[in-house]
């Protein structure tokens, strides 16, 4: 079966096979202060990776906090300050305790990126009620419980933003055995859109980053053939790198972007064009 | 963007003049095209870095050549710029009255100047080994505009079609083509509409969710990310640059 339209958001059991390399990006975030969750592996960690290379001081968030340290040294050796707080994105206790060591470390917050997430796969007919609210709960909920731990900080920026790590699965593709999933990234992206409006008063802009096929840690185990169909199916003919989410990212958190708000920036080598896909 | 090629249309206009700034400042050699005189130079002196001609984009002969001595010179063609456009507010209206020889002469301007440009452009990226187009297109493409001005409304749309379906067919060429929507920006396309109405500007701002009008920065840095290596897996988008405005029903 072809991969079309993959989601490649952080998930929850990858190898430990990412090597960390310091991007080539402008320094747009000098002086800035990041929080990335779900930022110690996949595409959260490639953002951290590009936000702590353009000049900001990053905090990262994550559920093993083994690992979590072991990433934010290695992230801290290539560029800016990198720190991990072990938090649960399901909890808004521990979403404002990451927020306030956030201020406590680096006195500030200018940029949340909320990139956790899930995508375990179960098709409708087997899906439960746990399974669906997983998701939700991950994804979506975490989506409000990171946005009002962070606001307070937020609205103390001269130039705050969100941004929200979406997918091209539910806001504009579907794929089989992920409806939960779709319905969470398409309910960030109508967050997004209001959350947008409601805090543009204070300077905020909230968008969101559409990542397609994205090359992470548990790609691999998929095999070469696998992963040469996915490309196939992209007209740039090759699975996008992490980095490239996170100079997407970049762009939205600096100040070249401050009269963008409420978009979605999709990211995918132009994957979702075609008519019929693949 | 050191050593990279530029090619810029519009570049008399609000937009088109600040984005070959841009991107002479940011080290590309930019070339530029306008039917109008060139700008009062740069005080950086910055847009210098390469020709300007002063002709009508809808001749595909003078488009053909230009691009090709762009090439002779530089031996390469890294991006292409779309940024000449009008929007008659005056002569552009409904489908119901509007003059045929206004909906060609727009559509010619905004739309196929543009396929022209792309069509003599794609053969010289391909030889430099991959590159990027971005369009100025509008949010008025991708809803309708505000007030009817037709022309200019469909020209955008087409503009954007345009630019998906190069995308799709020369991505494997490694050429990217996005397009950037601007939504209420000064420029001086638009600045009779405050002439006349001084209040609209004032009024545009309060609507727009970040209280204020775009300016032409806005639009230079959604082009130079568009172009940039930092964009290097976003091809076939549009970027609305609007400050929310489309966002708001009310």
């Amino acid at each position: 079966m072809v991969q079309q339209g993959r989601p490649a958001t952080a998930t929850e059991e990858v190898d430990d096979a990412n090597e960390t390399t310091a991007p080539h990006v402008p320094a747009l975030l000098t002086g800035r202060v990041a929080l990335v969750t779900g930022g110690t592996r996949g595409i959260g960690r490639g953002i951290a990776e590009v936000l702590c290379a353009a000049g900001a001081r990053v905090v990262i968030t994550g559920r093993d906090a083994v690992r979590g340290q072991k990433v934010a040294e290695e992230i801290s050796a290539h560029g800016s300050a990198c720190l991990f707080t072990a938090a649960d994105v399901r909890s808004l206790a521990q979403m404002e305790s990451a927020a306030a060591l956030t201020r406590e470390q680096f006195g500030s917050l200018d940029v949340l990126v909320h990139n956790a997430g899930v995508y375990p796969e179960v098709l409708l007919e087997q899906m439960t009620e746990a399974d669906w609210d997983l998701v939700h709960d991950t994804n979506l909920k975490s989506t409000f419980f990171a946005f009002r731990a962070c606001l307070p900080l937020l609205k103390q920026s001269q130039a705050g933003r969100i941004v929200l790590v979406s997918s091209i699965t539910g806001p504009i593709t579907g794929y089989p055995g992920l409806a939960h999933y779709g319905a969470s990234k398409a309910g960030m992206d109508g967050f997004m859109r209001t959350a947008a409006i409601e805090v543009a008063p204070f300077g905020i802009t909230v968008n969101a980053v559409a990542p397609g096929s994205i090359r992470t840690e548990g790609l691999a185990d998929l095999g070469a053939e696998a992963i040469a169909s996915m490309e196939a199916l992209i007209p740039l003919h090759r699975l996008g790198d992490t980095h490239e989410i996170g100079s997407t990212v970049l762009y939205l958190a600096s100040n070249l972007a401050s009269f963008v708000t409420g978009q979605s920036i999709v990211v995918d080598g132009g994957q979702t064009l075609p008519e019929i896909p693949g | 963007m050191r050593d990279r090629v530029a090619f810029v249309t519009g570049a008399a206009g609000g937009m088109g003049y600040r984005i070959a700034a841009d991107l002479a400042r940011a080290g590309a050699r930019v070339f530029a095209v306008d039917v109008k005189e060139p700008p009062a130079p740069d005080p950086e002196g910055a847009e210098r870095s390469g020709h300007y001609w002063q002709f009508d984009i809808t001749e595909e002969d003078r488009v053909a050549g230009a691009l090709g001595e762009v090439f002779a010179e530089c031996g390469r063609l890294d991006y292409v710029v779309n940024a000449a456009g009008v929007c008659w507010f005056d002569r552009d209206g409904s489908v119901a009255d509007i003059d045929r020889g206004v909906w060609q002469r727009v559509l010619d301007i905004n739309l196929t100047a543009a396929m022209l440009v792309c069509r003599h452009a794609i053969p010289l990226i391909r030889r430099t080994g991959g590159g990027a187009f971005v369009h100025v297109a509008s949010v008025a493409g991708l809803r309708t505009s505000d007030g009817s001005t037709d022309a200019y409304q469909v020209s955008k749309a087409g503009l954007i079609s345009l630019s998906r379906g190069i995308a799709l067919q020369y991505g494997p060429a490694g050429i990217r083509s996005n397009t950037i929507c601007p939504g209420a920006i000064l420029t001086s396309m638009i600045q009779p509409l405050y002439d006349a109405d001084p209040a609209r500007a004032e009024r545009m701002a309060s609507r727009t969710p970040l209280r204020r009008l775009g300016t032409v920065a806005d639009v230079s840095s959604a082009c130079q990310f568009l172009l940039s290596d930092e964009a290097s897996f976003v091809t076939g988008t549009d970027l609305v640059v609007d400050g929310g405005w489309t966002l708001a029903l009310a």
